[in-house]
């Protein structure tokens, strides 16, 4: 943990409700854009990613400084996440995910079609990633999306580097059964 | 079959492997033309993750300055977050209230009387306390074992058994543990079973417990009902006072409970006799802890007190060698009426006469039916 958020965490145990803003700011937004793929459903995510905050400050006299805060802070988002899958299931479909998580960027540099290969490769990949149990699932959105190593996926999920290794291949080998039969079909840059 | 781990190729790909490893895997696949394919395809999935577009929540900022703005920082080792937008928060202040509805039964003495009825019922392991209005159900209603195994059943740590709580002596958890949950909960304390030590004598037990039925305890037509329904092989009467209720229900309440001498001279750990029990990782919350997290009402403690109620049930379900050990206790204990002047029992005296009752049926544990009165304060200093 830096000076820096050690610091902030006194003022705000101190009664600083300011400082937590400073201190959550540098991880709401990549926080929240791993919940959206973790729920796949922006609004749900919006609820989780309160909730987690809610926990974070209320709780915050318990954060010992062993991981780091960041660590600590998804371990809670994460967890919150896991469980309103729990209680939700069962998802909703992809089609009124489209709705909900809006639309995705544009590049006006490639063709509108090579774009809408990349764009269905993407929805594939989502979709994929939404078929995945959540402890295959947690570990490959921790690992390609948020681009944590595998010490710090285990300290998120509390779990072990090897278990890391473990899930991640197994979970890549699932998204490889359901993905590379429809690649091969109408891939755009193989 | 490759001649590595397969694992190794992903974790080859996130750098996570060793220099040596590295060397390893890169052999393998200049050998292994599957490897190398199971490689490209691996590769291939990971460089789709850039294609996922990257989701802003609506406001961040706003999302933060709610969080703070609505909570405070729990002290540190304090249990109980001061929230109400989380479903979890809602959740520890439901157990709190449950706590709180035990702290103002309160009041011990008690006895036993062992039956022996034979009437199919079923009941979970789950000890469970039955309201006041709940009892005057079961006289007007009728119920089938299936409708009252129901209402013993526990979901978790917590059932939510509306607001019949609530009946006994005006309501018992705090605001805002009711604020979310609509009505005050009525408690269901949810073990498992295992465990038990020591010495009893069901029979002394017994005598006891009758005289102190007839002095102590009012009449109370539910109880009769419950009786009679739940079918109890050992009804066991207690009254205590509020402030010693919830370490009693701690107690009696768990199959694996952390047995502490309660003596009028303060308090020993009991040697534990049982392997069993060595395991337990039963703590029970000091009086301290529990007045930070439950703060009763003093008008409805008063009320509480003042109406001496009828016997609050609470019904487990204890091997013979669990029950056994918890008459231990309770012989030992402060709770125990006239306890200088009880003999000193036999665990495994006591053991057998419940393993006796059991043979009787088929089942592999006791019902027990715990009557417990809520006595002033006052009388317990008395005591």
């Amino acid at each position: 943990m830096s000076q820096d958020e050690q610091d902030l965490i006194r003022c705000i145990l101190d009664g600083s409700s300011e400082s937590f803003e400073q201190l959550i700011s540098p991880y709401g937004d990549r926080l929240f854009n791993t919940l959206v793929h973790i729920l796949r459903n922006a609004e749900a995510a919006e609820d989780v990613l309160q909730d987690a905050l809610v926990q974070a400050f209320v709780k915050l006299s318990t954060y010992q400084g062993k991981s780091s805060f960041y660590t600590w802070l998804y371990r809670i988002g994460v967890n919150l996440a896991f469980s309103y899958r729990r209680r939700e299931r069962p998802m909703i479909s992809m089609e009124s995910q489209k709705s909900e998580l809006g639309e995705e960027p544009v590049s006006v540099v490639e063709p509108v079609d090579a774009e809408a290969l990349r764009a269905e490769r993407a929805e594939l990949l989502h979709s994929a990633i939404g078929e995945l149990a959540d402890e295959f699932r947690a570990v490959i959105i921790l690992r390609e999306i948020e681009g944590c190593d595998y010490e710090t996926i285990g300290n998120i999920l509390d779990i072990s580097p090897g278990t890391v290794r473990s899930r991640i291949h197994r979970g890549r080998l699932q998204l490889r059964e359901k993905l590379i039969p429809l690649f091969n079909h109408n891939s755009p840059t193989t | 079959m490759s001649e590595i781990d397969e694992e190794l190729i992903s974790a080859y790909l996130d750098q996570e492997l060793s220099i040596e490893e590295r060397r390893m895997v890169d052999a393998a696949l200049a050998r292994d033309p599957k490897l190398r394919q199971l490689k490209e395809q691996l590769e291939l999935i990971q460089d789709d993750f850039d294609l996922l577009p990257f989701y802003h929540p609506h406001d961040i900022q706003r999302a933060i300055r709610e969080a703070s703005s609505q909570t405070t920082v729990l002290p540190a080792g304090s249990s109980v977050a001061q929230t109400k937008s989380s479903t979890s928060q809602r959740r520890r202040w439901l157990v709190a209230g449950i706590s709180l509805a035990a702290c103002l039964m309160v009041t011990v003495t008690l006895l036993v009387e062992t039956g022996n009825r034979q009437e199919q019922i079923s009941m979970t392991d789950n000890a469970t306390i039955l309201p006041d209005d709940m009892n005057s159900q079961l006289d007007q209603q009728p119920r089938n074992a299936d409708e009252l195994a129901m209402s013993f059943a526990a979901e978790g740590e917590v059932a939510d058994m509306g607001g019949a709580m609530g009946g006994m002596g005006g309501g018992f958890a705090p605001e805002s543990a009711s604020e979310d949950q609509g009505a005050v909960p009525r408690a269901a304390f949810s073990q498992a079973s295992d465990a038990a030590s020591d010495s009893a004598d069901p029979q002394v037990g017994v005598a006891r417990s009758q005289n102190l039925n007839s002095e102590e305890a009012p009449a109370a037509p539910g109880n009769a009902a419950i009786q009679s329904r739940i079918q109890a092989d050992q009804t066991i009467r207690l009254s205590v006072t509020r402030n010693q209720l919830l370490r009693l229900l701690e107690t009696i309440g768990s199959p694996r409970p952390k047995l502490v001498a309660e003596t009028s001279e303060g308090t020993a750990k009991i040697p534990q006799q049982r392997k069993s029990l060595n395991n337990s990782n039963l703590t029970e919350p000091s009086p301290n802890e529990l007045k930070e997290t439950i703060q009763p009402s003093p008008l409805k403690v008063k009320d509480q007190q003042d109406k001496r109620s009828a016997p609050l049930p609470y019904a487990v379900q204890r091997t013979p060698a669990e029950l056994a050990e918890l008459m231990t206790w309770l012989r030992s204990s402060k709770y125990w009426p006239n306890r200088q002047e009880s003999e000193e029992l036999d665990y495994e005296s006591a053991k057998d006469h419940y393993t006796e009752l059991l043979e009787k049926g088929s089942r592999k544990k006791l019902k027990v039916l715990f009557l417990i009165t809520i006595e002033p304060d006052h009388q317990l200093k008395e005591q």
